[in-house]
């Protein structure tokens, strides 16, 4: 067993792409999420099966932590946020399976997700606030922070996309160096540990780009739709 | 000693430096912000999921510190990119 097992590697070339074991295993959580949420949502039925009580209860969760956040709806950010966080719960748990590692060890998985995060603030922003609240967000309290708020739009996606590879890499690194130095049931608690780290960086992640987009909001307040429900 | 050799040797001195002062303030800073939540949880039980949650969000910030100082000293260790300018 080498530590150089913990890093990426490239498994095959597709058209001249390399292609690491990471992507292969995103391809696999996709096949596998996708899958059962279509198995799940086949028949929707007012007395859910196992699998449809098990998803819709995922959802509520994911949709009442989110509520405490925002005045307006959640379920405008629920596809985002919950896609984000199911798929960094799977890919964290993924890892205790031997053989294969976290996608989110590879620092170009988590970078792609922290640029759909920070197209998604610009989005929500100017789709709920209105492109001049929106913009103004950028020169409160005064204009002369102008500079300092664009360059922490910047950094705030490095630092959630280094935040999440950094954990998940040092997770995957002291799980390598243990295993050289004892092989057998030693690792164990390490893995555990490095699983429960994975599922409160995906919880960090998620509650992170909801504050983000929240915060490009501007306070904006909900109206009365068409139909008299608040949106 | 060869080139390879101090460059070798300073990186590994740099790499256990780095992560050593690295860890240092993040996990003060995160042992101090943990006892004021323990705190506030012990005053106010009823805001309890409130304030973990909000602790949970500022640990990771100032975790991603540590994990900055761990990037670099991984990145010295195993990616090193003075060692291309030798050969």
């Amino acid at each position: 067993m080498d530590i150089d097992h913990a890093f990426p590697r490239v498994v095959f070339q597709l058209l001249g792409i390399p292609i690491r074991d990471t992507v292969l295993v995103t391809w696999g959580i996709m096949v596998v999420l996708t899958t059962v949420s279509w198995l799940g949502t086949r028949r929707l039925r007012d007395r859910p099966g196992p699998i449809q009580n098990a998803l819709e209860a995922a959802l509520e969760l994911v949709e009442g932590v989110m509520r405490e956040l925002t005045p307006l709806s959640p379920r405008h950010f629920l596809p985002l946020i919950g896609t984000l966080a199911i798929f960094l719960v799977a890919s964290s748990s993924v890892s205790v399976i031997p053989g294969i590692g976290a996608p989110t060890r590879d620092i170009n998985t988590t970078t792609a997700l922290a640029v759909v995060v920070f197209f998604s603030v610009h989005y929500f922003g100017l789709r709920f606030a209105g492109p001049k609240r929106y913009l103004r967000s950028y020169i409160t309290p005064t204009w002369l922070l102008l500079p300092f708020n664009v360059i922490g739009e910047l950094t705030r996606t490095l630092a959630l996309a280094v935040r999440l590879f950094g954990n998940s890499l040092s997770g995957e690194v002291i799980a390598a160096i243990l295993l050289m130095l004892a092989g057998f049931l030693i690792p164990v608690p390490m893995q555990i540990f490095g699983l429960l780290i994975g599922l409160i960086q995906a919880y960090v992640f998620s509650i992170l780009t909801m504050v983000y987009i929240v915060a490009g909001l501007n306070g904006s307040q909900p109206v009365q739709d068409a139909k008299g429900g608040l949106t | 000693m060869s080139d390879t050799a101090i460059v070798v040797a300073v990186s590994i001195f740099t790499a256990g430096f780095t992560i050593a002062i690295g860890g240092i303030a993040p996990s003060l800073g995160e042992g101090k912000a943990l006892t004021k939540a323990l705190d506030a949880i012990a005053r106010q039980p009823d805001e309890a999921d409130r304030i973990t949650r909000t602790l949970f969000v500022g640990l990771a910030m100032v975790e991603s510190c540590a994990i900055y100082a761990l990037v670099i000293a991984l990145i010295i260790l195993f990616a090193n990119p003075l060692l291309k300018l030798l050969s």
